[in-house]
C-alpha cells in the first residue's frame, strides 16, 4: 500500500513554477481592468438610458387619444422591457456584492444565494415579463394591419418573431448555463 | 509606491504556491492554472488597500484563490475543456518516468475528488498549515482533521488502483 508521505515527496519533486509575467505586468492589466470595467459600466448605463429614452420617445410620438386604448400593449411591452433591463442589473449588483475574500464554505454559500435568485427570476419572473411581452405584441398586430401596407405589416410581423425566436434562444442558453451552475455548486460539501 | 513594493513580494512569495493549487484544481492543466492564478494575483493587486492586517495575508490569498479557482472550475465544467492528460513539461521534469507516472496518477486522483477535498488536499501538499487551511475553507480544525484523513485514504488508494 502506497503512503501518504510518499505521494508528498512525489509532489515535491515538481519544480515551481515560474509565471509567465512579472508583478508589474500583472498591476498593469490590473489596472487596465480597473478602466475596462469603468468604460463598460458607463457604457450599459448609456446604452440603457438609450433604449428607455428611445421607447418612451416613441411611445408619446404615436400616441394620441384616438388610439389609446389600443396601444396598451406597447405600454406593456416597454414596461416589461424595463422590468427586465431592470432585473439584468440588480443581478449584475448583486453578483458584485458577492465577496471572494470570504471563506471557501461561506463563498459557496453566497453563489448558491446568487444562483437560487437566478432561478426565481428565470422561473417565475422571467416567463411574466415574456408571456406580458408577446402578449402585447400579439395585441397591436391588428392595429399594424390596419395602418401599415401589406409589405411593411410583413416586416414588422415576421421581425418580431424574428426577435422572440433569437430573445428565446439567448434565454434557454443562459437557463441552462445558471441551473448548471447551481447543480455544481450545491454538490459542493 | 509601497502598495507596489508589498505586491512584488507577494507575488515572488504566493505565485507559485497559488499556481500550483489551481493546478491541481484543473488535473495539472498548466495554461488553465496559469490563466487562473494570474487572475488571482490581479485581485490581489486591486484589493491590497483594502486587506486589513487583522488577518494573515497568506490566508487572505488562498482565500482568494480557492474561491477564484471556483469559479474557473464553474467554467470549466460547463466548458469541459479540461483534460486528463495535460502536463506541462516545464513543470515535471528531472525525475523518472515513474515518478511522472505517479505524479500524473496522482492529478488524475485529485480531479476525482469533490471542490472541498481538492481544496484541502492540496493545500496539505503545499505545506499550508491545518489552522490556516480550517480558516480558507472555514470549517474547524477538528473538522478538517477528520475530513483530511479520510481524503488522504481515498488518494492513496486511488493512486494504487486507479479509482476513488
Amino acid at each position: 500500500m502506497e503512503k501518504f508521505e510518499e505521494l508528498q515527496s512525489i509532489w515535491d519533486k515538481q519544480s515551481d513554477a515560474t509565471p509567465k509575467f512579472d508583478s508589474k505586468a500583472i498591476t498593469i492589466e490590473a489596472n487596465r481592468n480597473i478602466k475596462i470595467i469603468k468604460i463598460k459600466h458607463f457604457w450599459t448605463i448609456g446604452i440603457l438610458s438609450v433604449i428607455v429614452f428611445i421607447l418612451v420617445y416613441y411611445y408619446f410620438w404615436i400616441f394620441n387619444d384616438a388610439i389609446a386604448d389600443r396601444i396598451i400593449g406597447l405600454q406593456l411591452m416597454i414596461f416589461v422591457l424595463i422590468g427586465r433591463v431592470i432585473l439584468e442589473i440588480i443581478s449584475i449588483f448583486q453578483f458584485k456584492k458577492i465577496d471572494f475574500t470570504a471563506t471557501f464554505k461561506n463563498y459557496t454559500k453566497q453563489l448558491v444565494s446568487f444562483y437560487k435568485f437566478r432561478k426565481l427570476t428565470h422561473f417565475v419572473l422571467t416567463p411574466i415579463i415574456y408571456l406580458s411581452y408577446c402578449f402585447g405584441f400579439i395585441s397591436l398586430l391588428p392595429l399594424f394591419k390596419e395602418s401599415l401596407s401589406n409589405g411593411f405589416y410583413l416586416y414588422v410581423l415576421i421581425s418580431g418573431i424574428g426577435f422572440l425566436v433569437f430573445f428565446s434562444y439567448f434565454l434557454i442558453k443562459g437557463i441552462r448555463q445558471d441551473m448548471n451552475n447551481l447543480e455544481f455548486l450545491k454538490k459542493i460539501d | 509606491m509601497e502598495q507596489n513594493h508589498n505586491f512584488d513580494s507577494l507575488y515572488e512569495l504566493y505565485f507559485p504556491k497559488v499556481y500550483r493549487l489551481c493546478k491541481g484544481y484543473f488535473n495539472g492543466n498548466h495554461d488553465v492554472a496559469s490563466d487562473a492564478a494570474q487572475e488571482v494575483f490581479i485581485k490581489v493587486w486591486e484589493n491590497l488597500p483594502k486587506f486589513r492586517s487583522e488577518s494573515n495575508v497568506s490566508t487572505w490569498i488562498f482565500r482568494i484563490a480557492s474561491n477564484t479557482c471556483l469559479m474557473y472550475l464553474r467554467k470549466q465544467s460547463s466548458k469541459k475543456e479540461v483534460r486528463t492528460d495535460q502536463f506541462s513539461d516545464s513543470s515535471v521534469e528531472n525525475y523518472s518516468q515513474e515518478t511522472d507516472e505517479k505524479l500524473s496518477k496522482m492529478y488524475t486522483c485529485i480531479d476525482l475528488l469533490d471542490p472541498t477535498s481538492k481544496l484541502i488536499i492540496m493545500m496539505v501538499l503545499e505545506k499550508v498549515s491545518y489552522d490556516k487551511i480550517a480558516t480558507v475553507i472555514g470549517i474547524s480544525e477538528e473538522t478538517l482533521r477528520v475530513r483530511l484523513h479520510r481524503i488522504k485514504t481515498k488518494l492513496t488508494k486511488c493512486v494504487q488502483n486507479g479509482k476513488i
